[in-house]
């Protein structure tokens, strides 16, 4: 079984390299008995068609296996099975202006702090916390076993409680991101329930955070892709259309290497739980793989080698 | 941090050097075209320093680097992670602190007792490896500022927002030893404690404070209690929060030790009476070394392969050298 | 060309060489060389064809009719072959190497002074004097020289002309006159030239090589120089690297030529896609004529 195969395409620039081979030893034969003339040919013919065959050889060679160890053939895979870890849960909350709007009833918002209850209900042995962001992210609870105090938190939340502008959700799965406290071995998930909103465009920041503290995102999208007026108005008095802009959030999902889900869809929360669990439950199994790359590199270095040692070793005194 | 899972392959490495002297500066070596290009003793065609030779160089380099990086990925190398697991479930601790009117009471040079108090806690919870603290505050009402949590930042955070008067004019401590019990209740820690710093007598709440020390007993929860201040006046200055304005005057009151005594009693716990600066040190770091519990960790070790990115980083180098030689320059050998 | 070619192209020569010294050079090659070797015999009546040169006035406007001296042979003279053997000749783009071209045309030369009954020697040198040959007379003479000269595989690797002329020097104390077959790509040694020049007759006569001035390699190619060890990267499609070339070469040919012509020198290039033979007599008939 081959684990990269993607890395079987190098194998075509073995096309250009030959051609390469065959051009420049044209070349050089043209070159060489320009040179050195009749007088020299036959010996000088025999040294250079052998020493360009055989470093030729050895360099596609060389090539062949390196291909071979970067495609990372499997010899063998077994599988191991963990004491089930403990999972931290930062629900990540847009509590933007727009958020209010009422397109999936009972709105945004309130979908989103009665889909975050749901999940507690159902994993009520994991630590969570709660970050909020407009602009800039918040931190309203810290990660806690006391869920009881996450509620209240959760009872409590609305656009008031922050008085920033925008929707930054970088802002907010950073601020979420450095909220899991260190010393445990457990999972971390940012759940993140937004409609859309600016990203910066260089998501490696906030990827490279992610990545390095081994969370995983899961993105909600909240609201309807055709959008629903909000019951607000603005300065010049007509009403402000909110959408769902689920473009931006998936890119964000995928960039982050995450899952994304729909709100209003009546599967997201059985998705979402699928995703928990597969981390959290204590029948995961995790598959360990051996690449066998060691056999066909050590080759590889083999060749390289010779293709070296070819170059250096002077022939029969010629060249 | 990188290691290798076999070392021993990198001793191939030592073939390095002696193969680049002798592919570059071995006297003897092959590969080189006998044709005259000097006179003999007098001077020597030498081209110039152009492009050509920026990309020889170049690509010499990269083919080295490429041969080591080869060599590097064989040994297998890794890199590790080491990450500190505790194995134990810390100790929770809740602070239930004043901030009541007097603790503005500036007997405790150069802070008051509020500010002397905040100090004191923070230094407590940096001393604290990975027990969970958590806050309530109270004055005529109690209000949890922090549940449990190891996330030390956002405790201390909130710890410094606290200000006097915050919660009106009284002294529920009742409240916030309930509150704090309240919060404890669904804890999975083997030991729960809550240090109640407070100056004055209880006044206000539903909950009297022997009621809370009864459900604190029966959840186990150990409570310590800090009585601050001395007797006689000692003058008072604070702002109000609410309204912005600021009071002046004397003050004179006590906290009710009897109360506190008891409480701290009923519970397994401590009374102390701190009248200093110095002597609320010494209490909370008396309190830090009753309450220390062995805390098992391991560290686990996370490693990741990186042979590949490295094959693949010597591979395209390898090939750098080559692109550069026989296509750009046109080797013919 | 392998050695068995060379030395049938060789076998020929004796012929071609005889036709060198009766056909161009009347009977006497030696009188290309103005002066030396030839010593005043008597006058008699000019007769047609002979070298206006040698008119003797005094006796023409005494007897009011021309006279020409006659010479006759002075003893015997000796023509001494500077041949040079270092591995810089071991090139040549063409049907020859430098050094092939070299043995040609020292063969060629010794056949016309065997020719002509004179002695012959040589001297092969690299940056060592690789083998001596006295001057003597005879054909098994010249045939000795010649395998001498092409069997010879040179020790040294450098090329040291200053050695072999103060050896030429030291060694010949008659004049007479010596041809130096070199690449010329030696350190410089003018003052030797110049003291040998006026001791001797002397031409320097430069094998070359189409190769001297076009680099013949069309890609990249490690070079080393078969005399230092010297290696530089050749860069055959850089125009740059042509040019500069060239002009390496170009300088140095026309420093060497100017040099030759100061201290009088008479001075030869053949190179080794020229037909030697052609080449030579072109040479001392245009001689000849001055």
């Amino acid at each position: 079984m081959i684990y990269y195969p993607d890395n079987l395409w190098f194998l075509l620039l073995i096309i250009p390299v030959s051609y390469l081979f065959f051009k420049n030893f044209r070349t050089g034969k043209h070159d060489l008995f320009q040179t050195e003339g009749k007088w020299g040919k036959q010996q000088l013919h025999d040294v250079y068609l052998l020493r360009w065959f055989f470093s030729s050889l050895v360099f596609i060679l060389f090539m062949l296996l390196t291909v071979f160890a970067l495609a990372g053939f499997v010899s063998k895979s077994r599988k191991i099975t963990d004491l089930p870890p403990k999972g931290d849960i930062v629900f990540t909350f847009d509590i933007s202006r727009s958020m209010l709007s009422d397109d999936i009833p009972p709105g945004r918002l309130k979908r989103s702090l009665l889909f975050a209850k749901s999940i507690m209900g159902e994993l009520p042995a994991e630590r969570y916390g709660i970050v909020v962001f407009k602009g800039r992210g918040v931190r309203i609870a810290p990660v806690t076993e006391d869920s009881e105090a996450v509620l209240n938190r959760i009872a409590s939340l609305s656009p008031a409680i922050l008085t920033s502008k925008g929707t930054n959700i970088e802002e907010g799965v950073k601020t979420a991101a450095v909220s899991f406290p260190a010393g445990d071995d457990r999972r971390r998930f940012i759940l993140l329930f937004t409609d859309g909103g600016a990203l910066s465009g260089k998501l490696n920041e906030t990827v490279k955070l992610l990545k390095e503290k081994e969370i995983d995102t899961i993105v909600i999208g909240a609201g309807t892709i055709e959008g629903k007026e909000l019951p607000i108005r603005d300065k010049e008095g007509k009403p402000v259309i909110s959408k769902l802009d689920e473009t931006v959030l998936k890119y964000f999902a995928v960039e982050t290497g995450g899952h994304y889900f729909n709100l209003a869809d009546p599967s997201a929360f059985s998705g979402v739980m699928k995703v928990l669990r597969s981390e959290i439950s204590p029948s995961r199994v995790e598959v360990v793989r051996n690449d066998s790359y060691l056999l066909p590199l050590s080759f590889a270095l083999v060749f390289l080698f010779l293709y070296i040692l070819i170059r250096i070793i002077p022939w029969k005194s010629v060249f | 941090m990188i290691t290798f899972i076999h070392p021993g392959l990198l001793l191939l490495l030592s073939f390095v050097p002696p193969l680049i002297y002798l592919r570059h500066f071995w006297p003897g070596r092959g590969g080189r075209f006998p044709f005259s290009f000097t006179i003999w003793q007098k001077e020597i065609f030498r081209p110039g320093f152009g492009l050509t030779r920026i990309l020889l160089v170049t690509g010499t380099l990269a083919f080295w680097v490429g041969v080591t990086l080869f060599i590097l990925a064989l040994s297998g190398p890794e890199l590790v992670k080491r990450k500190k697991i505790y194995l134990t479930r810390g100790i929770d601790i809740m602070f239930v602190l004043d901030e009541s009117p007097s603790m503005a009471a500036r007997d405790f040079s150069p802070d008051n007792r509020f500010e002397a108090a905040v100090k004191v806690i923070e230094s407590f919870v940096k001393g604290r490896d990975h027990d969970p603290v958590g806050l309530v505050g109270f004055g005529k009402d109690a209000v949890l500022e922090v549940p449990p949590t190891l996330d030390y930042s956002f405790f201390l955070q909130q710890l410094h927002s606290l200000k006097v008067m915050e919660l009106g004019n009284g002294t529920a401590i009742g409240m916030g030893i309930a509150i704090a019990c309240l919060h404890l209740k669904n804890s999975t820690a083997k030991e729960k404690i809550i240090i109640l710093l407070t100056d004055g007598e209880n006044n206000a709440g539903e909950i009297t404070p022997e009621t809370a020390a009864e459900i604190a007993a029966s959840l186990g929860v150990k409570i310590f209690t800090i009585g601050l201040g001395t007797n006689g006046e000692v003058p008072l200055e604070y702002t109000d929060p609410r309204t912005g304005k600021t009071f002046k005057g004397m003050y004179e009151g006590v906290y009710d030790a009897a109360l506190l005594k008891k409480i701290a009693e009923s519970t397994k716990g401590n009374f102390f009476s701190a009248a200093t600066p110095g002597a609320l040190k010494n209490v909370i770091s008396s309190i830090d070394s009753l309450e220390r519990i062995e805390m098992r960790s391991r560290v686990k070790i996370e490693t990741k392969p990186v042979h590949r990115e490295i094959i693949l980083i010597g591979f395209l180098l390898v090939l750098y050298n080559f692109f550069i030689r026989k296509w750009l320059l046109r080797e013919v050998v | 060309m392998n050695n068995l070619e060379l030395f049938a192209k060789i076998r020929n020569l004796p012929l071609v060489s005889s036709r060198l010294v009766d056909g161009f050079l009347s009977g006497n090659y030696r009188s290309v060389f103005k002066g030396p070797g030839l010593e005043f015999d008597e006058v008699r009546e000019y007769a047609e064809g002979d070298d206006a040169r040698f008119i003797d006035w005094n006796v023409t406007s005494r007897l009011g009719a021309p006279y020409t001296k006659t010479f006759r042979e002075e003893r015997e003279i000796v023509l001494f072959l500077i041949v040079d053997i270092s591995a810089s000749l071991r090139a040549g783009s063409g049907k020859f190497r430098k050094q092939d071209t070299a043995a040609i045309l020292s063969s060629l030369l010794a056949f016309s002074a065997v020719h002509n009954n004179d002695k012959v020697g040589a001297v092969f040198f690299s940056d060592r004097i690789e083998k001596w040959v006295p001057p003597m007379k005879g054909k098994k003479q010249v045939f000795r020289l010649i395998e001498d000269g092409m069997n010879l595989k040179a020790k040294g690797k450098g090329s040291d002309l200053k050695k072999a002329i103060r050896t030429v020097y030291e060694s010949l104390n008659r004049r007479g006159i010596c041809i130096i077959l070199s690449d010329f790509r030696t350190p410089p040694c003018w003052k030797e030239l110049s003291m040998l020049g006026k001791k001797h007759d002397l031409i320097a006569l430069k094998i070359t090589d189409p190769s001297d001035l076009e680099f013949p390699f069309s890609g990249l190619i490690e070079l080393v120089d078969p005399e230092t060890g010297a290696t530089i990267y050749g860069v055959g499609h850089s125009r740059k690297f042509r040019t500069d070339y060239r002009e390496f070469w170009e300088t140095n040919d026309i420093f060497w030529r100017r040099e030759c012509l100061r201290r009088g020198i008479p001075t030869l290039e053949i190179s080794t896609s020229d037909d030697p033979v052609l080449r030579l007599l072109s040479f001392f008939s245009r001689r000849k004529k001055h």
